[in-house]
């Protein structure tokens, strides 16, 4: 039998951030209205099953593991994987890096991180979320992970009246990253379409690589696959490389997130920015002026740009000048997950619904009609839970109604 | 099929398959508390929805002579809430976290236990002119659930100088008993009466037996508990205590404290924090204030609410004057000067002012938190320091260095809460040596100081009946009652060692 502590390759490196959770469970049900968290976890809160779907049962776990108590299995992958990797939990550790508490022994905990390390231990210990699988295996082949002809990427620019750059033969000054959600999806190919025309109206020169977009690895990160991740990883390093390409701007937050901090140097040199973050920052100093479209919104904050990247203003600066913005009970760095990240959408498609259906109703909430985001994928759950509710809410990225507030 | 699969098998026909589990990273994840190394691996974690399904459950242990601990979330320090030794079933209270009614006319709120006192006390500032429970549970109260607060008479949360200990507000309980019956206890025993008020008058206070009992005699499943307007008015200071030739600053700040204890004053909390406290939050840039500050020595803040202005500035007079002939310091009015009672009451420290001392990681923690006359304060910091000297080699060897210390904070009517214990850097293969260590320092406490522990868990259960501490008496009159409402010994087995004495 192989060592326990041998399989752990990944978490050992997460070894101190491992061991250093003292258990007090503040991670399950915290309410602190002064930081605006009402539950400290999206999965428990829906499920409020056993302790290790919460934080602090997989740190337990990660012990048992460390301790020679516990070997890695498929029941543990079962558990560890059902969860969306939100970042919440470590909002309300006081052993974590937040800024939350004034009272703090370490700051050692690292839980998206360490749980993720654990997911790649288990992946390569042959215990994987079987319907992960294909999904992985279709980004590296196919280039995307919904198991599509990559060609189909390029499908949304028939719906445009300008001609976009092709990155594979023509110079721009930004790379549009489009992501394969926005890219493959045809309920959501509008947020690449809205994307293009404002840079289009704004005069961003921009191109895409279309078919030959390879997949950021995100699902593969989240999922405990890495070798599937380095593989596109690499991939689309070489490819910016070869292409000098200096931006990339991304309209998914998933993508985002990978390339800035996932990547890390192996895309040295190169800006990435969020589409929010550019267009924001693009407006502000062109002086573009924007329409107010007199309609009533409320913003889902991705856990992928907000939690993780820390932009939570960009998007409200701009909705507070289009539309009028009302929070919803938890925000920023309090949000409730959509429940769609970390693999739980594909892999545990119930209890990812059941999350968007929390998210829904608490948008529902605030009176909104518009239910606004900034990630494709967050887009996609959302919009699903919306339309079994029967919900009066209409779901849309924050691009679209940008798109309308400059016509 | 052994009997724990025809266990599991009933208890999933009691609570469906959502709800009970025999997986074993699952049983592992309710090995421990908040406590670092005392485990013990349960064979079947179940989480009912209702006290007909504990009492069915309870039945079928009874039935198999499986041994069942209650728990809620599991955040006490000294092993209360999980099994001694392998085996049996964790009944995990959690599912039930519904408030069940608000009785604004006579200020009661009756829960489900497996509601957390941070969830509850948001839930209630929401309601009407905006309640809370006054004693809000103990320090883990972001998540600690109101049964496991009852269940060990905790403080620590804040407004314990005002309200007392969580369990003075409680006013009734459902109960499943452990061979399965469900009571009311107090006013609502009396089966005319719909809503509960108080908890006497039906004879002894039955609901006595079940508060701060470790889960030994029964498993809350509601609770009624007093609430309270959210105070209108507050007030805060914060006090370096430098030593003088005479007086150590705990023996100074439990004279003030002693006098504030006295006088009719709207204190809603204070604490005193040790100069070791102090030296050790300033130097790990912990409570910046204090490192602004540059504050040397112990410090006392309080805290005062009043429903006027005027009432409170009154009382605060009354409050600093006591302050100020004891020659204490005052510090700045805002938090970045140092006052970290404003800092506690208004920016959530209730919840978060002994997050540090919980330790994780290398450092292991033995709790040792004691209820104790405000008088007596400086005798704690006399044995502490005596304990460590002689243990310091013990605790080289462990691999590291290590002490004991404390915050002391005001509980009504008349005593504090010595909130802390002792810690030492370790790793997980010191596990046996520590817990002798831990051992070692709770019985020194029982023995010298005549310490009346905060939690009743394994450990403290078991230090107290090993230091000879309960009279011959008292500790059958315990087994008595034990026998009489658990006769197979299956609810809790091995605290204070009662089941083994039947």
């Amino acid at each position: 039998m192989v060592e326990t502590k041998e399989q752990l390759k990944n978490l050992s490196k997460f070894e101190e951030a491992a061991l250093a959770c003292a258990q007090c469970g503040q991670c399950r049900v915290a309410n602190w209205p002064s930081k605006g968290i009402f539950y400290s976890c999206p999965v428990y809160k829906v499920n409020r099953s056993f302790e290790p779907y919460n934080a602090r049962g997989k740190n337990l776990i990660m012990k048992g593991l460390f301790w020679g108590h516990l070997q890695l299995s498929q029941d543990i992958s079962d558990l560890i994987f059902q969860c969306t990797l939100c970042g919440l939990c470590e909002e309300i550790c006081f052993n974590s890096q937040n800024e939350n508490f004034n009272f703090t022994l370490h700051n050692i905990m690292d839980h998206v991180n360490t749980f993720e390390a654990l997911r790649a231990d288990l992946v390569e210990a042959g215990f994987p979320v079987e319907s992960q699988v294909p999904m992985n295996k279709a980004m590296v082949e196919l280039l995307n992970p919904y198991e599509q002809d990559n060609k189909a990427k390029l499908n949304w620019t028939k719906e445009l009246d300008f001609k976009v750059k092709d990155a594979n033969t023509e110079d721009a000054e930004t790379l549009y990253f489009v992501g394969c959600t926005s890219a493959l999806t045809p309920q959501i190919k509008r947020v690449a379409i809205a994307t293009a025309k404002i840079f289009n109206k704004l005069g961003v020169d921009f191109s895409v690589f279309g078919e030959h977009e390879v997949c950021c690895g995100s699902v593969g990160m989240r999922t405990g696959d890495r070798k599937s991740f380095g593989e596109v990883a690499e991939q689309n390093a070489k490819l910016f490389k070869e292409r000098g390409t200096k931006r990339i701007v991304t309209s998914c937050a998933g993508c985002y997130r990978t390339f800035k901090k996932d990547y890390g140097e192996n895309l040295e040199g190169i800006e990435i920015l969020h589409s929010v973050e550019f267009l924001n920052n693009l407006i502000n100093e062109k002086g573009v002026e924007l329409k107010n479209l007199d309609i009533k919104t409320t913003y889902h904050d991705p856990c992928h740009i907000g939690r993780h990247m820390g932009l939570y203003e960009e998007p409200r600066e701009l909705l507070g000048k289009i539309s009028n913005l009302t929070e919803m009970k938890t925000n920023r760095a309090g949000a409730m997950c959509c429940g769609a990240g970390g693999g739980v959408k594909k892999g545990f498609p119930e209890l990812s619904m059941e999350m968007a259906r929390g998210r829904v109703k608490e948008a529902g909430e605030t009176g909104a009609e518009y239910l606004v985001s900034t990630c494709p994928f967050c887009w996609r759950n959302l919009s699903d839970a919306i339309e079994e509710l029967n919900s009066n809410l209409k779901m849309v990225d924050l691009v679209e109604l940008l798109l309308d507030a400059l016509s | 099929m052994n009997e724990i699969q025809n266990v599991y098998e009933k208890l999933e026909n009691i609570v469906g398959t959502k709800y009970v589990s025999d997986s074993e990273p699952v049983c592992y994840s309710y090995s421990m508390n908040c406590d670092y190394t005392l485990q013990g691996i349960p064979d079947i974690v179940v989480k009912p929805k209702t006290p007909e399904e504990i009492s069915e459950i309870l039945k079928v242990a009874n039935e198999y002579n499986t041994k069942i601990i209650p728990r809620g979330n599991g955040a006490d320090l000294t092993g209360g809430a999980k099994p001694i030794g392998d085996g049996g079933i964790v009944l995990d209270v959690t599912m039930m976290n519904k408030i069940l009614d608000i009785d604004e006319k006579n200020r009661i709120v009756t829960v489900e236990v497996g509601i957390s006192w941070s969830e509850l006390c948001e839930q209630l500032s929401r309601i009407g002119v905006g309640y809370y429970t006054g004693s809000t549970g103990p320090a883990s109260g972001f998540s600690a659930t109101i049964g496991g607060g009852l269940s060990n008479n905790t403080v620590g949360g804040g407004g314990a100088a005002m309200y007392g200990a969580v369990t003075e507000q409680c006013v009734g309980l459902e109960v499943v008993l452990p061979t399965g019956e469900i009571m009311y206890t107090g006013a609502k025993a009396n089966s005319f009466r719909d809503k509960p008020f108080t908890r006497f008058g039906l004879g002894a206070d039955y609901t006595g037996i079940f508060l701060g009992d470790v889960g030994l005699h029964g498993i809350k499943t509601k609770a009624s508990l007093n609430i309270y307007h959210l105070p209108e008015y507050a007030g805060y200071a914060t006090y370096q205590i430098k030593k003088t030739k005479e007086k150590i600053p705990a023996e100074r700040a439990a004279e003030v404290m002693t006098k504030w204890q006295h006088q009719r004053l709207a204190l809603h909390d204070f604490f005193y924090y040790s100069p070791a406290r102090v030296s050790g939050l300033t130097s790990r840039g912990i409570a910046k204030g204090l490192v602004n500050a540059k504050v040397r020595g112990g410090t006392l803040f309080y805290t005062a609410v009043g429903d006027t202005q005027q009432q409170l500035d009154h009382d605060i007079e009354r409050i600093e004057k006591i302050a100020e002939e004891a020659e204490f310091i005052k510090l700045g009015e805002t938090v970045e000067e140092g006052n970290i009672g404003k800092w506690f009451y208004e920016e959530d420290g209730r919840w978060q002012w002994s997050n540090d001392s919980w330790m994780g990681g290398n450092l292991f923690g033995m709790g040792g938190c004691v209820k104790s006359p405000t008088y007596q304060l400086p005798d704690y910091r006399r044995t502490y320091d005596e304990w460590v000297k002689r243990n310091f080699p013990k605790m080289m060897e462990m691999g590291g260095g290590g002490g004991a210390d404390f915050v002391a904070f005001g509980v009504y009517p008349s005593y504090i809460d010595v909130a802390g214990g002792a810690a030492v850097i370790s790793t997980i293969k010191e596990r046996k040596a520590q817990i002798e260590l831990w051992k070692d320092f709770l019985i020194t406490q029982i023995k010298e100081l005549g310490a009346v522990h905060y939690w009743m868990g394994e450990i403290i259960g078991r230090s107290l009946v090993d230091s000879g501490a309960l009279s011959e008496e008292y500790y059958n009159f315990m087994i008595t009652i034990k026998k009489a409402l658990d006769p197979k010994g299956i609810l809790s087995p091995g605290k204070f060692y009662l089941t083994d004495k039947y």
